[in-house]
């Protein structure tokens, strides 16, 4: 009798470590490079993955954050990461149109959260009074430098545009009176415009153009799509169900705000005032021509691009359930 | 003269040199074609031999690499001026160097680089941000290797100095001088050296001329071939340098 129990209760511990085994060999790793640790648009995985939802589809992600497009896309090619979230759409054209093994998810951002600001007491109040003024954007062909461009087409101003890098180097510039226009992308100089020290001008979205433009891809090395598209499919169906949670759960922004180390009040702000949710939506891509077109002007590609190259270059995800 | 070694030929070392980076690149392009070495991380040199027409014409890298030789340049005769007199300073007065020369070490090491938004507070977006950043990142090592040079000093040579009744100015440029000089270039080297590695990591950064704002842009654009060319400039930047102060240094050593 007390042999028989004994054999049950080893046939009970067999059984339960073999599920815990099974659980934890179904959860499948995916590596991914994230650009601009702390913004709102590239925090999907980052709050998908503490609130359990990538989880939920079997996935775990081990994320690596860069200092943006370039480092993420070529971590992507070099296949040490397997997705790259917000890579610049006119970078990833130019890689693929070289051969990269590297494919289109889908958009990261449609439209643009970057924001042109000027110190508060700076005489300009909109970007048509930058004539004669150096006004920033961060690097040449970036999709910073090509709303910059379009802000001049479209308000006639004739300002002196510069290259300033990122965010941060922007903004001592600016502080210090070198620069007198800045951009910048939220959560960075939302502290800064609430203690009135910079004031917005413009917002990328004042562009028509550019709020239906596709900047910036989430990418995928072409060999895991080929090899792990379960694991893929899975990862873009998370993403999407994390995107609505971001969008409807208060959760969401104290996620946000203790991840970003923001107020829960500045990450409402980022969600509401910058970041729509149709923004992020991954199944988007718009704008597409004058994305090509910018790239073939910007010298990321060497020859325009034909329809047979884009299409083998974006390989949305179908919706599972 | 048949019999003269190899390594004393006059243009053979220089020839073995080429001949080895050529068997190198030979190698590399082996190796990538051979789909050994992942094409998209490192360009075929080849690709890269052709791009440099592509960015001389299009992406006006001659007048980026004169702009950073001219800011290394100018960084290096800080280095050079203010690093060995301050090495010369530390040196002969004893509590001084006791006290400072662990700091001036720990400085080498420091990433200075990142301090670059006090430097364009204080100095303003303009070249003199970039040669201040590469002056102040160059000197630790002048200010150090001087210091090693001068104790280095023999003393039975300045004994012997002594005995000739040499001044000390006499004894400083007769003696201490010429036989520091070997070690004080060797900091002067190394202080170039980090120099340049912020100069273009400050272009980089904040996108300001030079080399290192194409590196970037290039980068960006993904052409890799054209952004191994470009930091083939930078080399080229380096070799100059190691060259010219090579030069400097035997022409000291000669007028010694």
């Amino acid at each position: 009798m007390t042999g028989t129990k004994h054999k049950s209760y080893a046939r009970f511990i067999v059984l339960a470590l073999l599920l815990a085994g099974s659980t934890a060999f179904a959860e499948e790793t995916l590596k991914l490079a994230v650009g601009q640790r702390g913004n709102w648009d590239t925090s999907v995985p980052e709050l998908g993955q503490r609130a359990g939802i990538f989880k939920k589809r079997g996935l775990n992600l081990e994320l690596v954050y860069t200092q943006g497009g370039g480092e993420t896309q070529q971590a992507v090619i070099s296949g040490s990461v397997d997705i790259g979230i917000a890579a610049g759409a006119a970078g990833v054209i130019g890689a693929y149109v070289k051969g990269a093994p590297i494919r289109v998810l889908g958009s990261e951002t449609t439209g643009s959260g970057e924001y042109w600001y000027v110190l508060a007491a700076s005489p300009i109040k909109r970007f048509a009074d930058t004539t004669g003024k150096t006004v920033a954007y961060s690097t040449n062909g970036s999709s910073t430098h090509s709303i910059a461009l379009q802000f001049v087409k479209q308000t006639g101003a004739k300002p002196r545009l510069t290259a300033t890098g990122g965010t941060a180097a922007t903004y001592t510039q600016v502080m210090s009176g070198q620069i007198d226009v800045g951009w910048s992308s939220p959560p960075f100089g939302l502290d800064a415009i609430e203690q009135g020290k910079i004031r917005i001008i413009a917002r990328g979205n004042d562009i028509p153009s550019i709020k239906n433009q596709t900047v910036r891809f989430d990418i995928v090395n072409a060999d895991v799509l080929e090899k792990r598209k379960e694991a893929i499919s899975q990862f873009m169906q998370a993403y999407r169900e994390t995107l609505d949670w971001m969008y409807s759960s208060p959760q969401a922004l104290a996620t946000y705000a203790e991840f970003a180390k923001v107020s829960e009040a500045q990450a409402k702000r980022v969600r509401d005032e910058f970041f729509t949710k149709d923004m992020l939506n991954p199944d988007r891509i718009d704008g597409l021509e004058t994305t090509l077109a910018e790239a073939y002007a910007g010298k990321f590609i060497p020859a325009p691009m034909t329809k047979e190259q884009l299409a083998g270059m974006i390989r949305i995800q179908p919706p599972i359930k | 003269m048949a019999n003269r070694p190899l390594a004393e030929a006059k243009c053979l070392p220089a020839a073995l040199g080429l001949g080895g980076l050529a068997a190198v690149l030979a190698l590399t392009e082996m190796l990538i074609r051979l789909g050994w070495v992942n094409r998209f991380i490192v360009p075929l040199p080849s690709e890269v031999f052709v791009s440099f027409e592509r960015i001389i014409l299009e992406e006006n890298v001659l007048s980026r690499f004169l702009a950073t030789a001219g800011e290394a340049l100018a960084a290096a005769f800080l280095v050079s001026l203010t690093g060995v007199a301050l090495g010369a300073f530390l040196h002969r007065h004893r509590l001084l160097r006791r006290a400072c020369e662990s700091w001036v070490a720990g400085l080498a090491a420091a990433p200075l680089v990142l301090l670059y938004p006090l430097f364009l507070v204080i100095f303003g977006r303009n070249a003199l941000t970039i040669v201040m950043i590469g002056f102040v990142s160059g000197l630790p090592p002048a200010i150090l290797k001087t210091v090693e040079g001068f104790a280095g000093t023999p003393k039975v040579l300045l004994d012997v100095g002594r005995s000739f009744s040499l001044s000390p100015s006499q004894l400083f440029w007769k003696i201490a001088f010429p036989s520091a000089l070997p070690v004080i270039f060797v900091g002067v080297r190394l202080g170039l050296m980090f120099s340049l590695i912020n100069i273009v990591g400050v272009e980089f950064l904040i996108n300001f001329g030079g080399l290192g704002q194409l590196v970037n842009e290039l980068a960006e654009r993904y052409d890799l071939a054209a952004m191994y060319a470009a930091i083939c400039f930078v080399i080229l930047v380096s070799v100059f340098f190691f060259i010219a102060s090579e030069k400097l240094e035997r022409w000291l050593l000669r007028s010694a």
